[in-house]
C-alpha cells in the first residue's frame, strides 16, 4: 500500500477554528439571552407603567427609547449569530470530511480526534506529527 | 530636514499601505475567481451525471435484458407439457421468471422492436453515451483538482499574512490536507 503523507497541522488549525467559532457563537448567545433579559423587564417595566397610569410621558419615552435600542441590538447580535453560524457549519463540514477521508485511508483518529498512528496502511504526517 | 525625512517615510508607508492592499485586494479577487469557475466546473459534472444515456444505449441494455429472460426460455419448455407449467406453481418469484422467459422466448424480437421504436421516439434529445460521460467526469475532476489546489495555495499565502481564509464546506480533503502517494515504505 502505497504511503500517504498529509498535512496534519492544517486539520489542527481546522479544528482550533472550528472551536473559536464556537467560543463566539456561545458568547452571541450569552449577548442574545441577556439583550432578551433587558428586553423583558423593559416592556414589563413599560406594562406597570400604563397600568398604573402614574408616569411622566418623558419616563415612558426614556422606556420607548430604551426597547427601541434593545431591539436593534438583537437585531444585530442575531444578523452575527447567522454569520457566524454559517461560517461554524462551513468549518464543521469540512473538517467532518477530512477526518472521514483520514478514517477511510485507515488512519486512526482516536475520539478526541488526536492523530494515534496507522493501521492497515503505511502512514507518515507532515506539520508535525509522524508515524 | 527631520521633517523632510518624517513626511517621505509616512509618504513611503502611505505607498506601500496602498500597494498593500491592492495586491491583497488582486489575489482575493484571483480567489473568486477560482472559486466561480470550481462552481461552474461542479455544476457542470452535476448535469452530465443526470443526463440520460443515448438512445440507442437504451435500447441497447433493454434488447440484452430481454434476451437474457428469454435465454431461459429453453428451461421452461418441459414444463408446458406437464401439469408444473408455471400457471399452477405457487411460488411468485418461480412464477415470475418463467412467465417472463414465456414471453420473452415467444415474442422477444418483437418487444425489442416496439420498446426502440418507442424509444426513438420519445427519447430526449440530450444525451451522452456512457463511456463518453466517464471521460467528461474525468476531465472535469482534473481541472477541478487543479483549481482547488491553486485557490488553496493562494488561501495558505493569505493565512502566512495572518488573514483567516474561510475555505468552502466541499472543499476536497486531498487538497486541503495536502495529500500525496508517496512510493517509499515506512
Amino acid at each position: 500500500m502505497a504511503k500517504i503523507v498529509w498535512n496534519s497541522k492544517k486539520l489542527e488549525n481546522l479544528r482550533q477554528r472550528k472551536e473559536s467559532f464556537q467560543g463566539i457563537i456561545n458568547e452571541i448567545r450569552r449577548d442574545r439571552e441577556n439583550l432578551n433579559q433587558r428586553f423583558g423587564a423593559m416592556s414589563r417595566s413599560r406594562a406597570d407603567m400604563l397600568r398604573i397610569g402614574n408616569y411622566k410621558s418623558s419616563d415612558i419615552e426614556g422606556v420607548n427609547a430604551e426597547i427601541e435600542r434593545i431591539e436593534k441590538d438583537l437585531a444585530a447580535v442575531q444578523k452575527r449569530y447567522l454569520e457566524v453560524s454559517e461560517h461554524h457549519k462551513n468549518v464543521i463540514a469540512l473538517l467532518s470530511a477530512c477526518e472521514t477521508f483520514l478514517q477511510n485511508q485507515k488512519i486512526n483518529l482516536d475520539p478526541s480526534g488526536e492523530f494515534r498512528g496507522f493501521s492497515g496502511g503505511n502512514v507518515k504526517t507532515r506539520g508535525g506529527q509522524g508515524s | 530636514m527631520k521633517k523632510e525625512q518624517i513626511k517621505k517615510a509616512d509618504g513611503r508607508l502611505a505607498d506601500l499601505a496602498r500597494e498593500t492592499q491592492e495586491t491583497v485586494q488582486k489575489v482575493l479577487t484571483g480567489l473568486s475567481s477560482i472559486r466561480l469557475q470550481i462552481a461552474e466546473k461542479k455544476s457542470e459534472c452535476s448535469r452530465l451525471e443526470h443526463l440520460p444515456i443515448s438512445a440507442e444505449e437504451a435500447i441497447q441494455i433493454i434488447g440484452q435484458r430481454i434476451d437474457d429472460s428469454a435465454s431461459k426460455f429453453d428451461d421452461c419448455l418441459p414444463a408446458l407439457i406437464h401439469d408444473s407449467y408455471p400457471l399452477i406453481v405457487d411460488s411468485l418469484d418461480g412464477m415470475q421468471t418463467m412467465t417472463a422467459a414465456f414471453v420473452c422466448g415467444v415474442l422477444g424480437p418483437e418487444i425489442k422492436k416496439n420498446i426502440a421504436t418507442k424509444i426513438r421516439e420519445s427519447w430526449p434529445k440530450e444525451t451522452i453515451t456512457a463511456a463518453e460521460r466517464q471521460t467528461r467526469l474525468a476531465v472535469l475532476a482534473a481541472e477541478i483538482h487543479e483549481l482547488e489546489t491553486a485557490e488553496e495555495s493562494i488561501c495558505c499565502q493569505l493565512e502566512e499574512f495572518g488573514a483567516k481564509v474561510d475555505r468552502r464546506p466541499d472543499l476536497s480533503p486531498e487538497v486541503f490536507l495536502e495529500v500525496l502517494e508517496a512510493d517509499e515504505k515506512v
